[in-house]
């Protein structure tokens, strides 16, 4: 990878469009512009990007089209801009194989933060995608569903978690019975927490546990390893729709 | 077949009219039925014609028996069951105050009172009853029939007979026309409940299959304002989304933007931009795009107060949650929790804490959430749900907001069955949401 990533930002208006890049580019990043589908795809003959800002809403092929089109070329990581926040949207978004999903009006250093995290990812561990892309998992008659961001209980009962807790019960499911060091889910989750919010992973967790441990302080699912991390100690299934 | 279809399109003034004169066919036939069964008036009224048929049949009955048989036949005649009869040799001891000759070819009828008084057989006479009076017929030489009122042997039950058979009648007709009228006024309550449900809900509800004109009419003109009703929020609906849609465009502009002036102004346009956000996601919740097309769900209502309080105290606030780590409830997630952040954003806003309880009761839960700030007196409460409203006589000038979060947490909950009602707690103002589980 090049020391200067190279974003390719996709949007139809031109003010969202150069103060975006000059934003990412006075963040260390290197930036192209395309106005539409067609202008995308002469762009990325010209320079070879290492991940597109892409809005959905477009004039002729939006933004899902040009995703889906793609995710089936190759495993360029792709984050998805949309007028609308809808939780429809990003679940679609998803689906069609985006990395990640940020709804206009968006803070700017928010989609930065995001677009490190992805480009992190996708350049440490080239070949999961697999755990990125949505999915429904099951452990413990609990079942979270990546797409939607849902937990439901074993009673049937949608569970509201915060974000981080979201994504820390995410990451840990999706890694099963292994142990996770602090400084790794801390990397995991702090791709998608809002920037403001940096409590540690520790008090993270004492939250998360209070909702799906029975009793939670004595932890059934969620063990801790001494002076290593966490670890999900149940078995997970996980079904991609 | 054809005539049935006619008479369910009859309108409501001549079902009412049929109604009537079919209560009144009943009660006749039922008068007429229930004669036998039921027992006779315990006063007697006398017809002239009966009596004089009654007294012909019994006097025929003495003349055709023997005599040592007529005292039975006499008591098997149906006019035994009110009237005594009598044979004697001669007119009985008793004051005889006139003879009263019935017929020209009659024996002699004789009248008696049975009663002294200024004038007895007047009395007697002008009553229309036989209590006062006995009649006696001569039939042959010394042969006489004696006819009076049966003296009632127990008159109390009689008495407690008729009148029971008198109340049977008047509730027979009751229920009859009860059943009667709410056949006709049933449809009405249809229009109520669709009424009320459009009212609630927002979702109309097309009034098909009404027989009668009158109804049918008023049926097309309801749903036709449903229709319209509808058409109308879905209108005010669409454009505010597309305001606020259009408007996204503009905000993320502008946040970029903010990323180049001067620090000291940096925070003050955020906050603004941020305030208009907030705003844009009022008016979209207000108009009901997102919460009235959620379906109901088991949601676990403590963890989302606890990430609610976990939310806000993490960007700063001071809020904390006392209750039990789980409770769950059935209601739209989405919906639930907007009102909640709204009531919790006002408590830290305006009472600078908030502090949020739950507790549950049978299948009644109640969150209460208690801050430190004047609260809103009794006399404002209605009106600090009122959309737009802002109570800006107790509460800073320069708060921001749109006036919609209590109206939007109020829709929230109604919607759910639930109620919101301000309480002022020893702690401190409080404002109570009490759910239906």
């Amino acid at each position: 990878m090049s020391p200067r990533p190279h974003i390719l930002v996709v949007d139809d208006d031109l003010h969202i469009r150069t103060m975006l890049g000059r934003f990412l580019t006075d963040h260390g990043l290197s930036v192209a512009e395309a106005r539409d589908g067609r202008e995308m795809q002469a762009r990325m003959r010209a320079t070879r990007p290492d991940l597109i800002v892409l809005d959905v809403m477009l004039p002729g092929d939006d933004g899902f089209t040009l995703c889906g089109r793609l995710r089936a070329e190759g495993s360029l990581p792709v984050i998805l801009l949309t007028a609308r926040g809808g939780d429809t949207d990003r679940v679609v978004g998803l689906e069609l194989g985006a990395d990640d999903y940020v709804a206009k009006p968006f803070n700017p250093r928010e989609l930065l933060a995001r677009i490190r995290a992805v480009l992190r990812r996708t350049g440490q561990q080239g070949g999961d995608r697999a755990t990125r892309s949505p999915g429904i998992y099951r452990f413990a008659g609990w079942i979270l569903d990546t797409g939607r961001r849902t937990l439901l209980s074993p009673e049937g009962a949608l569970t509201e978690l915060t974000s981080g807790e979201f994504d820390l019960l995410a990451a840990l499911v999706q890694h099963p019975q292994s142990v996770m060091s602090r400084d790794q889910l801390l990397d995991l989750v702090h791709g998608r927490t809002s920037i403001n919010i940096d409590r540690s992973i520790d008090v993270q967790m004492s939250r998360l546990r209070r909702k799906i441990e029975a009793n939670p302080n004595a932890p059934l699912l969620i063990k801790t390893v001494r002076n290593g991390g966490y670890f999900l100690s149940v078995p997970v299934t996980e079904d991609h729709p | 077949m054809k005539h049935l279809r006619r008479f369910t399109r009859l309108g409501v003034a001549p079902r009412v009219a049929i109604a009537l004169v079919l209560a009144i066919l009943i009660a006749g036939v039922l008068e007429r039925g229930l004669r036998d069964l039921l027992p006779p008036a315990p006063e007697l009224v006398v017809q002239r014609s009966w009596l004089s048929d009654a007294i012909e049949e019994a006097a025929q009955t003495v003349l055709s028996t023997p005599p040592a048989e007529r005292a039975a036949a006499l008591a098997r005649l149906d006019s035994a069951r009110t009237l005594d009869y009598r044979i004697l040799p001669a007119i009985p001891d008793e004051a005889v105050m006139g003879p009263f000759r019935y017929g020209p070819q009659a024996p002699q009828v004789i009248l008696m009172a049975r009663h002294q008084g200024d004038d007895p057989l007047q009395d007697a006479l002008s009553s229309r009853t036989l209590r006062n009076l006995q009649i006696a017929v001569q039939l042959d030489k010394g042969v006489w029939l004696i006819v009076r009122e049966k003296a009632p042997a127990d008159m109390f039950s009689r008495y407690a007979l008729y009148l029971s058979g008198l109340v049977g009648r008047i509730l027979l007709i009751i229920l009859f026309s009860y059943a009667m009228a709410r056949m006709i006024l049933r449809p009405l309550s249809r229009l109520s409940a669709a009424a009320e449900k459009m009212g609630r809900d927002r979702e109309p509800t097309l009034i098909t299959g009404m027989s009668a004109p009158e109804y049918a009419a008023i049926a097309d003109t309801f749903n036709e304002m449903q229709m319209r009703l509808k058409r109308h929020v879905d209108g005010r609906t669409q454009m505010l989304a597309a305001i606020s849609h259009d408007l996204r465009t503009p905000l993320t502009r502008l946040r970029l933007l903010a990323e180049y002036v001067p620090e000291d102004q940096r925070a003050r346009m955020l906050a603004d931009i941020g305030d208009m956000e907030t705003m844009l996601s009022d008016a979209l919740a207000f108009a009901g795009a997102e919460m009235r097309r959620e379906p109901e769900q088991a949601i676990d209502l403590a963890a989302l107060l606890i990430s609610l309080a976990d939310t806000f105290s993490d960007s700063g606030e001071d809020v904390l949650y006392e209750g039990p780590d789980h409770l769950t409830l059935s209601c739209r997630p989405v919906a639930m929790k907007r009102a909640f952040a709204n009531l919790i954003a006002n408590a830290c806003q305006y009472g600078e804490v908030a502090r949020i309880r739950l507790s549950s009761a049978g299948d009644v839960a109640v969150v209460d959430i208690i801050d430190h700030g004047p609260g809103i007196p009794p006399a404002e409460a209605e009106r600090a749900f009122e959309p737009f409203e802002r109570l800006e006589a107790s509460r800073s000038r320069d708060s921001g907001g749109t006036g919609l979060g209590l109206t939007i947490a109020r829709e929230a909950v109604a919607g759910q069955g639930g109620e919101i009602a301000f309480v002022a707690l020893p702690e401190g103002f409080t404002v109570r949401v009490t759910l239906v589980r």
